[in-house]
């Protein structure tokens, strides 16, 4: 199980260079990570900049809310849901910058207006007595004048009580956040706005994470189920998508895998649904087919959910989710690449899947067991021991196989010394049941204690390669056009580099009037 | 929650007890919402249970499964199952569920009813019971609550008229929600036949109030189509007391500029009858066939200005007079008024209001004609000089131009002759006591063989001056055509005589149109082709579809299969979906000139109801037809679908302007000239100016003259843009290099913009909200002149002066201020352009205005001065009348020199700062925007029978009735002459055509 929020995400300084790679069950979700990309590195350069007056970074931090909320602001105005994109992605940005300062008085700033004076005590509340800093520095006021009596839209509302939450998840207080949340919850029931639905989105998730720290995932249950049928009828991808991965998240914490393909199969999981969500939702997709033993069917969602996962960050997600695909893949009879343990962000954590492998690509038997029970606890820990169980048998197929390819023909003594098997009678029904299922070409020969390998067929001239080649082509013409429907033009610029008619009809009367000139010297030139 | 599976609860469902089901079925009924997945699997059982007649709790069997179906988001199955779950499903719980389930219930109620009310016999389905029941419920509801303009929505959706009508009566402002209702019925429904319905019973509710409202009564009718009860209405008003008798004036005034023709001739019918004196029937069945000499004619309309009927002959006149004699003091008044009344229904009192109005206030500027005149030196460009003379003079019988260049217009020859005869009758348009006087040097006589094009301009002349009111001339240009020797006569006469018998169906002159149409002369068909459409127009008349589909497939010429396009399109104006059979098959021709006469077709039927499906329809044609002509003409008539809301216009074309075809391009022009004729909307300029830079010749013509019709009557503060046009206009035509189309374009333009003396605007639908028939059909002929340019004096009738004229119950006109409680610049006219070297005409012209502004001045003082407004009332008059003498002189002394005094006025007017309002006499220039801020004076002694921000002709009543009333005085037609002339308005001075 990683962990959802990711606490490997890049903080400012890991942009530098500097990876957190955690190496226990932290994973990172992919959402994380693209935001700093953008604001973050402005805001460096801006650091850098200002170098020489060093800036007090709370004020650094507080203009930077500012931004976001002026862009919750464009985006309601403008019904424009990238600009609340952007404020989504920069949540994990301005998270760990955050302190009870800052949002104290971000709360003080914004919640000016006498309506919301109720909203904003409660929030203030919520965290604790203020810190005695060095005098409280110059006035936040975000806005003044009229703006200051109107109460703010509820986006920002609910942004601000977002930030408080994170806050107090951060904090570890997770009682209070518990009930900040279900106030959070409350706020959002009253609201049927299309602009709050990216933010709601968020929301949900912070709701799920903090039940799931308290352990009591189960009694939320009920209430997505009401919010995912909610916005379904309001066709709010978002809250779908969200939704949906955080019950089948919350399915698969109880080991509900039953009920989890059942909501999967009947459900439909929304297609514009951003790549983050998509990387979640198959991912558990992939867990839920594993364990109902389609094998090659999660291979493919976990490969999946490995591209759609950003390619820089979420290495704790990627980690977990490389984790179940080697183990997938060796269920499948397949023997993952040895690039993928070589990667820096993977070494570490994938130590124990490489010895695994090793001792499946060899067939080794002892070996296998050897690294089962060495690290039998931490597979555990990350829900793979059940799979890696079902493998036992796969050694042994690759066993055969090995033997099979090695030898045109062995006696099943042998067979059985190499797999430690018991008797030859044992090896004899395995190479039986191998051979039926299509792992290897031979015949026994009963009476005289052997088997007889098949000579190899050219596998080119069969239609494997074209096939191979035909699943490439599709997949790279899938890529193509997805690529092209994700691209986003803006508006009446389609014909900005082309020439204005204007221009076009100066340059075709300059044209005509050359050639009358031509015409004209040649005339002359020929009396 | 404590459970993790429904698999227990669902296994209960297999038990043979019906207990344990019935348990089951409750459990599962809880739990749905969070194991609605699981349950799915079982539906079927759930399912069975519900139709196993023996089990007792099918209900709740059928809530189960309408919940589950919910959630996999199949609503027709969950609204099934939820019907079938009778009283357990509560209509009143706030649930999601609920809340949904009812909104796809009332949708799928709506879709039953709109499909049993419409749709043919075989294909009707029964309602559910249930499904009513529910719906009910919901009507109920809303009444509970107050929501009675919800209830009026969804009755009208839901085809209800019970509810409806309930909807109204209970409401507790009736007199607001049948206002409302009769908007919403308006632009909503779409469905004529279904829309008849509903005005039947909004009339019978508008007769059923405490005062009747006979005004929204008369409009209803005519979407009714029932002149009888108009009729009905009228008579009733007329015998009751003066202020009704203004009432019914007021009505006959909006009739007339609702109507159409026929409709009105039917109206007047009945009334005639009702008069003590029955007057003749004017219709040429009843009244004398004698073909009318045009020099008796004339006599004639001197003693019958203040009579009504205008072509009784002598003998019956002398014979109705003496009856008059007898009658009773009530009876005389009762016939007095029953002729007004009819006076004003036969349109001739508006005609002649607005002829007044026009003639008063012409201010069109000559220097831009001089300058057009002198920088063109082609025949295109010669013609469309002409033309452009034609519209900014349309009305205002100014021929001054023309008698000024006539050495110029001489150059005309052949067809452009045809046409620059035939701009006589633009100019005089509504001209009608003197048209046949008028034109007479043209017209074809017996003994002098004369040119036979201006012949034919003439009889052309003749259908424009009296379009869509051709009661007095249908016969002698009937005659005409009869007699007729040649093509261009014939031409011309077909065209004349389509114009003014425009609508009546009548069945003589369908047929000598046919007639002439079967000669199968190129030049002739074509203007049969139209004339027969303009003739029959919105009829839908079967016998004349079928003669002219069919001809068309036959004929060989293409002019003849363009003019029949039209009159096909012009037959189905305004019959919605009935024309649909018709566009089909039009659509299916491999002929592309019939399908874009089926493109035309769906616009005239469609025209004015915004209807998506005929919009889809265009612009699937727009894209994908293989020939040009087909495509502009489908882009065309989006204008016409549209023109009720322009300002979806400009999105529906947007990408249209940008298409690679030219055609394509052309078509969005005029179809944003259409639908926004006379806005200035911003988003349509804003299309339409890239389009000027066309590369293309005839797309910039057709932006030219689209922003032309966009643009027309609007100043520098109401649209900014259009000096910059104005400029653009004058640069195209000075410019030797552009192109001759572009320039046809950009001179026509100027004509546009400059309408009717700067005083009309193009209008596609009338001030009470029913499309102009005349405007559409003048814009559909109009966009002819791609192929035939004659075909272009046709927009003027699509210009509507733009005037609040105030009368008194004897219907003339007294003097009267209204207040536009705006800056003057705001709706001021453009000002006029200035000639490099000394304008007189112009400085002139403002120093008469500065002489009013002065004089309002003074009057403002003296108002302070005095409060008693009677007394101040007559010095008052006193000053205007001065002014409005000088302003006269000044108009006619166009050739004097400004005095220097008048040149130190002007300079301290600059100075003054502009007042917020101003005030305008009667009849007044007040464009569509500004009358929203008009109001009457305070205390004026005249009150209008209806808001006057309606604009337009209204009755005013008058309170201090006796006193003596000033009367504005009526101003001679023939534009502006040197002082001491005779009275009698002077023809052009016939003018020599040189042939070469």
């Amino acid at each position: 199980m990683f962990d959802p929020e990711g606490r490997a995400r890049l903080t400012p300084a890991s942009s530098t260079g500097r990876v957190l790679i955690s190496d226990s069950l932290m994973g990172c979700t992919e959402v994380e990570m693209k935001e700093a990309s953008t604001p973050d590195k402005e805001k460096t350069e801006k650091e850098e900049k200002n170098e020489e007056p060093p800036k007090d970074p709370e004020l650094l931090t507080l203009e930077d809310i500012r931004d976001y909320v002026k862009y919750i602001e464009k985006s309601v105005t403008t019904k424009e849901p990238r600009f609340m994109l952007r404020v989504a992605r920069g949540i994990s940005g301005v998270r760990h910058r955050l302190n009870s300062n800052i949002l104290r008085r971000l709360l003080q700033g914004y919640m000016q207006s006498p309506s919301q004076l109720a909203v904003k005590e409660d929030l203030l509340t919520f965290l604790g007595e203020p810190m005695l800093t060095n005098g409280v520095s110059a006035q936040f006021r975000p806005r003044s004048g009229k703006m200051a009596s109107i109460p703010v839209i509820p986006e920002i509302e609910v942004y601000l009580h977002l930030l408080v939450l994170i806050h107090l998840i951060d904090l570890k207080q997770l009682e209070k956040a518990q009930i900040c949340s279900e106030k959070l919850m409350q706020k959002l029931l009253l609201q049927n706005r299309r602009t709050l639905d990216i933010l709601a989105a968020r929301c949900y998730f912070y709701h799920s994470r903090v039940f799931e720290l308290n352990n009591q995932l189960d009694t939320v249950r009920s209430f997505f189920h009401t919010r995912l049928q909610t916005s379904v009828l309001r066709s709010d991808f978002d809250g779908q998508a969200t939704l949906l991965n955080l019950l089948l998240r919350n399915y698969l914490h109880f080991n509900l895998i039953e009920q989890a393909d059942k909501l999967v199969s009947k459900s439909t999981f929304p297609d514009h649904a951003s790549n983050n969500e998509w990387a979640r939702f198959l991912y558990y997709l992939g867990r839920i087919k594993a364990a109902q033993l389609e094998y090659s069917e999660a291979h493919k969602h976990l490969l999946q959910a490995l591209r759609k996962a950003p390619q820089n960050t979420a290495i704790g997600f990627k980690q977990t989710v490389q984790k179940l695909a080697i183990t997938v893949e060796l269920l499948l009879g397949d023997i993952p690449e040895r690039a993928t343990f070589r990667l820096p962000t993977m070494k570490k954590t994938l130590a124990p899947y490489f010895q695994l492998t090793q001792a499946v690509r060899t067939g080794n038997l002892p070996r296998f067991n050897e690294v089962l029970s060495q690290y039998g606890s931490k597979f555990q820990a990350e829900n793979t021991y059940t799979l890696i169980i079902r493998l036992r048998h796969n050694v042994i197929k690759t066993g055969v196989r090995m033997i099979n390819l090695s030898y045109s023909r062995i006696s099943l003594l042998d067979i059985a010394q190499k797999l430690a098997l018991d008797s030859p009678e044992d090896a004899e029904f395995i190479v039986a049941k191998a051979i039926r299922d299509g792992v290897i070409e031979a015949t026994i020969d009963h009476e005289k204690g052997y088997v007889q390998s098949r000579e190899t067929s050219d596998v080119y001239k069969t239609r494997e390669p074209m096939a191979a080649f035909h699943q490439r082509i599709t997949f790279c013409l899938d890529i193509h056009n997805s690529s092209v429907k994700a691209m986003r033009f803006p508006p009446k610029s389609y014909n900005k580099d082309l020439e204005s008619a204007e221009e076009r009809r100066e340059r075709e009367q300059q044209e005509l009037e050359s050639a009358k000139e031509i015409a004209d010297e040649d005339f002359d030139g020929f009396p | 929650m404590n459970i993790t599976s429904a698999a227990g609860v669902l296994s209960l469902l297999d038990e043979p007890e019906p207990q344990l089901k019935v348990f089951a079925l409750e459990k599962l009924n809880k739990i749905v919402d969070f194991f609605w997945a699981e349950i799915s699997e079982s539906i079927d059982k759930i399912e069975v249970l519900y139709e196993d007649p023996s089990f007792k709790q099918k209900e709740l069997a059928a809530l189960v499964a309408s919940k589950v179906y919910y959630h996999l988001g199949s609503f027709e199955d969950s609204l099934t199952y939820a019907l079938g779950a009778g009283n357990l499903f509560n209509v009143n719980d706030t649930s999601e569920y609920v809340e949904t389930t009812i909104a796809k219930c009332i949708d799928h109620y709506t879709r039953l009813c709109v499909g049993n009310t419409e749709g043919s016999d075989e294909d009707r389905k029964p309602v559910d019971a249930r499904l009513e029941a529910i719906v009910n419920r919901m009507f109920q509801r809303c009444f509970d609550d107050k929501q009675y303009k919800q209830a009026v929505g969804i009755a009208l959706e839901t085809r209800r008229i019970d509810i409806f009508e309930r909807a109204i009566l209970e409401s507790e402002d009736v007199n607001y929600m049948l206002t409302y209702s009769l908007k919403v019925t308006m632009s909503l429904i779409q469905h004529r036949q279904f829309r008849n319905t509903v005005l039947e019973v909004l009339t019978k509710l508008y007769m059923g109030l405490a005062t009747p409202d006979f005004i929204n009564v008369c409009q209803c009718y005519i979407f009714l189509d029932d002149a009888q009860s108009v009729a009905e209405v009228l008579e009733k008003l007329v015998k009751g007391d003066e202020k009704s008798v203004l009432m019914a004036y007021q009505i006959a005034f909006d009739m007339y500029d609702s109507a159409t023709q026929q409709f009105l001739t039917r109206v007047q019918t009945p009334l005639r009858a009702a008069a003590p004196v029955p007057t003749l029937e004017k219709d040429p069945e009843t009244g004398d066939k004698k073909p009318i000499q045009a020099s008796d004619e004339s006599e004639k309309d001197e003693d019958t200005t203040e009579g009504t009927s205008m072509d009784t002959s002598e003998s019956s006149k002398d014979a109705k007079d003496a009856k008059y004699k007898h009658l009773s003091e009530p009876e005389r008044t009762l016939q007095d008024r029953l002729n007004k009344l009819t006076g004003i229904l036969s349109g001739d009192t508006t005609i002649d209001l607005h002829l007044q109005f026009l003639i008063r206030n012409n201010k069109t500027d000559l220097l831009i004609l001089k300058n057009t005149k002198d920088a063109v030196r082609n025949s295109v460009c010669h013609s469309s000089t002409v033309i452009a003379n034609a519209f900014m003079h349309c009305g205002t019988t100014s021929d001054q131009f023309l008698r000024e260049n006539l050495e110029w217009l001489a150059r005309a020859t052949n067809w452009a002759k045809f046409t620059a005869t035939a701009s006589l009758g633009v100019i005089h348009k509504g001209h009608e006591k003197e048209a046949l006087n008028l034109m007479s040097t043209y017209l074809p006589k017996d003994n002098s063989p004369g040119s036979a094009y201006s012949e034919g301009g003439g009889l052309y002349a003749l259908g424009l001056i009296h379009a869509n009111h051709g009661r007095n001339i249908t016969d002698y240009l009937l005659n005409q055509v009869k007699e007729a020797s040649s093509d261009m006569v014939r031409h011309g006469g077909c065209l004349g005589l389509g114009l003014a018998a425009m609508g009546t169906a009548r069945q003589d002159i369908y047929e000598q149109l046919k007639f002439n149409l079967y000669q199968d002369d190129a030049v002739t068909g074509e203007a049969a082709g139209i004339a027969m459409g303009l003739v029959m127009v919105g009829t839908k008349s079967a016998q004349a579809i079928e003669d002219m589909v069919a001809y068309a497939q036959e004929t060989q010429h293409e002019k003849i299969l363009r003019g029949l396009a039209i009159g096909i399109a012009l037959t189905m104006y305004g019959r919605m979906e009935e024309a649909d059979a018709l566009v089909d098959s039009l659509c299916r021709d491999k002929d592309p000139i019939l399908r874009w006469s089926g493109m035309y077709t769906i616009g005239m039927a469609y025209c004015g109801s915004g209807n998506n499906q005929a919009i889809r329809r265009l612009l699937h044609v727009a894209v994908s037809d293989v020939n040009d002509d087909v495509r502009r003409v489908a882009v065309t008539s989006l204008g016409f679908l549209l023109f009720r809301t322009p300002e979806q216009c400009p999105s529906v074309v947007s990408l249209l302007s940008e298409s690679y075809n030219p055609h394509v391009r052309f078509g969005a022009a005029m179809a944003l000239g259409i639908a926004c004729a006379g806005t200035g909307l911003k988003e349509a300029i804003s299309l339409i100016e890239p389009m000027t830079n066309d590369p293309v010749n005839y797309v910039r013509q057709g932006a030219l003259i689209a922003s032309a019709m966009i643009l027309v009557q609007q100043n520098d503060v109401t649209c900014p843009k259009s000096s910059h046009f104005r400029q653009m206009y004058s640069k195209i035509i000075s410019d030797k290099h552009d192109d001759i189309i572009a320039k046809f374009g950009a001179i026509l333009a100027q004509g546009i913009l400059d309408a009717g003396g700067r005083n009309m605007t193009i209008s596609l639908q009338s001030r009470t909200g029913h499309s102009n028939l005349e405007a559409i059909v003048g814009i559909l002929v109009f966009s002819q002149f791609w192929f035939w340019y004659p075909l272009t004096h046709f927009l003027c009738l699509a210009f509507t002066p733009t005037c609040t004229i105030g009368l008194n119950s004897d219907l003339k006109m007294p003097k009267l201020e209204l207040k536009s409680n705006a800056r003057p610049s705001m709706f001021a006219y453009p000002p006029n352009m200035e000639e490099k070297k000394e304008n007189k005409k112009d400085k002139v012209e403002t120093a008469i205005l500065s002489i009013t502004a002065k004089q309002k001045k003074k009057e403002a003082e003296k108002k302070k001065e005095e409060e008693k407004m009677d007394v101040d009332e007559k010095p008052d008059i006193n000053t205007e009348k001065k002014g409005d003498k000088s302003a006269d002189k000044g108009e006619k002394s166009s050739g004097e020199k400004e005095t220097e005094e008048e040149g130190k006025k002007e300079e301290e007017k600059k100075k003054e700062p502009e007042p917020n309002f101003e005030m305008l006499n009667n009849p007044a220039r007040t464009m569509l925007a500004q009358l929203k801020v008009l109001s009457m004076t305070e205390g004026s002694r005249y009150q209008p029978l209806k808001d006057i921000s309606n604009g337009g002709i209204i009755v005013l009543g008058d309170i201090k009735q006796g006193e003596k009333e000033e009367i504005v005085e009526p101003v001679a037609a023939g534009g502006p002459k040197i002082e001491d002339e005779e009275e009698e308005p002077e023809p052009p001075e016939p003018f020599e055509w040189t042939e070469d």
